[in-house]
């Protein structure tokens, strides 16, 4: 019993401290772990939901390896952290957010959005919700590639530099070069003179197809 | 003997380059703002003015309003008004004042009226490169010609912050000229994306024009001549979207 009693205290302290370095790197303005205020010291696990309200900022660090910088007006979910096999399941509830994941560190990191799952293959990309839920998702990739699924049965290979649109319908447009992605604000050091992201992320903004000059 | 034929031949040189256009090349400027209006995601409007001066023709100046819809991400079609001043046609050779010359249109306004289909897509790069071609009918109603416009166009997206248009253009006359082509230009700008609403650089244009059937000539001479003119055109545009 005593043993039993053992085991299960040293598995509990192992989960708590495998969680501890998951905390917040940098906070700006109205942020929210399960709708109370998020503090740096606060531990993140799997479950957490984090909100930002307008003009607030959030950037994280998990275990896992993975950094997400949370943009203003956004919500976002821990589905699944596991530092032990450094796997971590993110699901984007509404708004904008940049993802990196440490190419060091080997390990799944996955988003869900509401019509597509995307998976890190290198290191980093943005996703984001159109104005209204009901708009398209706008994935672009900044280094390494992403691969996006709407079925889970055939996936779509994003590279650096290059954005889709999934829609409402879950369909997935060709992955097409998108210069102007380079000017989001890509920074996920804490230390930057500025995290937030002022580029317009207008996801029809970039197709090269509809832009006339005469 | 050779010395009269020599002044004869001399003589007339001198009377023909009196009655016909003299060829040879011109050195242009060109500056033209453009704003783009998305009213909708499919739909767009176009305002164009530009002003061109030019050193063998009268000083040229443009408004032009287009409206186009995408009818699919590759196609649109679109609407075109044009007014223009200073544009020299066949018919403007004349002898009116007793001498050859070609009339002053400067004060003179034409409209067009266009309609037009345009297919883009991608070339290379998945949107690096992209293919343009547009075909358009336009007739003026000033004099009812009317002129069919071919533009082939390369536009390169490959730069973060500049943009390059190379373009060909080919205007071929439906009812009017003798030549199957009245204007052939190659455009190249270079576009730089200061911002989502303002873009702005350089242009370059090398084109040639081809007049001949002038009404006043053949009524005088009873045949038609023929002239054209090499054009060097650096010109400054600015691109507002909204």
């Amino acid at each position: 019993m005593f043993i039993k009693l053992l085991a299960v205290l040293i598995c509990g302290l192992s989960s708590i401290s495998s969680y501890a370095n998951s905390h917040a790197l940098y906070i700006k303005g109205t942020v929210t772990i399960n709708n109370k205020a998020l503090d740096k010291n606060k531990v993140i696990k799997a479950g957490d939901i984090i909100s930002t309200s307008k003009d607030s900022l959030a950037l994280i660090k998990l275990d896992t390896g993975a950094t997400i910088k949370i943009n203003e007006s956004s919500s976002l979910k821990i589905s699944i952290h596991k530092p032990k096999t450094n796997t971590t399941l993110v699901q984007l509830i509404k708004g904008s957010s940049f993802f990196r994941k440490d190419p060091k560190i080997k390990g799944k990191f996955n988003v869900k959005t509401k019509v597509a799952t995307m998976g890190v293959r290198g290191t980093q990309f943005f996703v984001a919700y159109g104005q209204k839920l009901s708009d398209d998702v706008f994935m672009c990739v900044n280094k390494g590639s992403v691969w996006v699924t709407a079925d889970k049965k055939r996936a779509t290979i994003v590279k650096e530099g290059e954005g889709v649109n999934i829609t409402k319908k879950s369909v997935i447009s060709q992955p097409r070069f998108l210069p102007w992605t380079k000017d989001l604000n890509w920074s996920l050091n804490p230390k930057s003179k500025t995290l937030e992201n002022n580029a317009s992320i207008e996801e029809k903004y970039g197709d090269p197809l509809d832009q006339d000059y005469d | 003997m050779r010395r009269t034929l020599l002044f004869l031949l001399l003589c007339l040189q001198s009377t023909l380059a009196q009655e016909i256009p003299s060829d040879g090349a011109s050195f242009d400027q060109e500056f033209d703002i453009s704003l783009f209006y998305k009213i909708q995601q499919d739909h767009q409007f176009l305002l164009k003015t530009a002003y061109i001066p030019q050193s063998k023709q009268l000083d040229r100046k443009e408004i032009h309003l287009s409206y186009r819809y995408s009818i699919h991400r590759n196609w649109k079609i679109g609407l075109s008004l044009k007014r223009v001043y200073g544009l020299r046609h066949n018919e403007d050779w004349n002898k009116e004042t007793g001498i050859w010359k070609w009339r002053d249109t400067s004060a003179r306004g034409e409209s067009f009226a266009g309609i037009f289909l345009q297919h883009k897509q991608i070339a290379w790069g998945k949107g690096r490169g992209i293919l343009k071609n547009r075909l358009e009918v336009l007739r003026n109603k000033f004099n009812d010609q009317d002129t069919l416009l071919y533009k082939l166009g390369i536009i390169n997206f490959e730069f973060k912050k500049w943009v390059t248009i190379h373009q060909f253009e080919l205007l071929i006359p439906l009812n009017y000229n003798d030549d199957p082509i009245s204007e052939i230009w190659h455009y190249s700008s270079f576009m730089y994306q200061y911002s989502t609403f303002l873009k702005f650089g350089p242009k370059l244009s090398l084109g040639k024009m081809f007049w001949n059937q002038s009404i006043d000539y053949n009524s005088r001479k009873g045949n038609e001549f023929s002239h054209d003119l090499f054009i060097y055109r650096l010109g400054l545009g600015a691109l507002f979207t909204f």
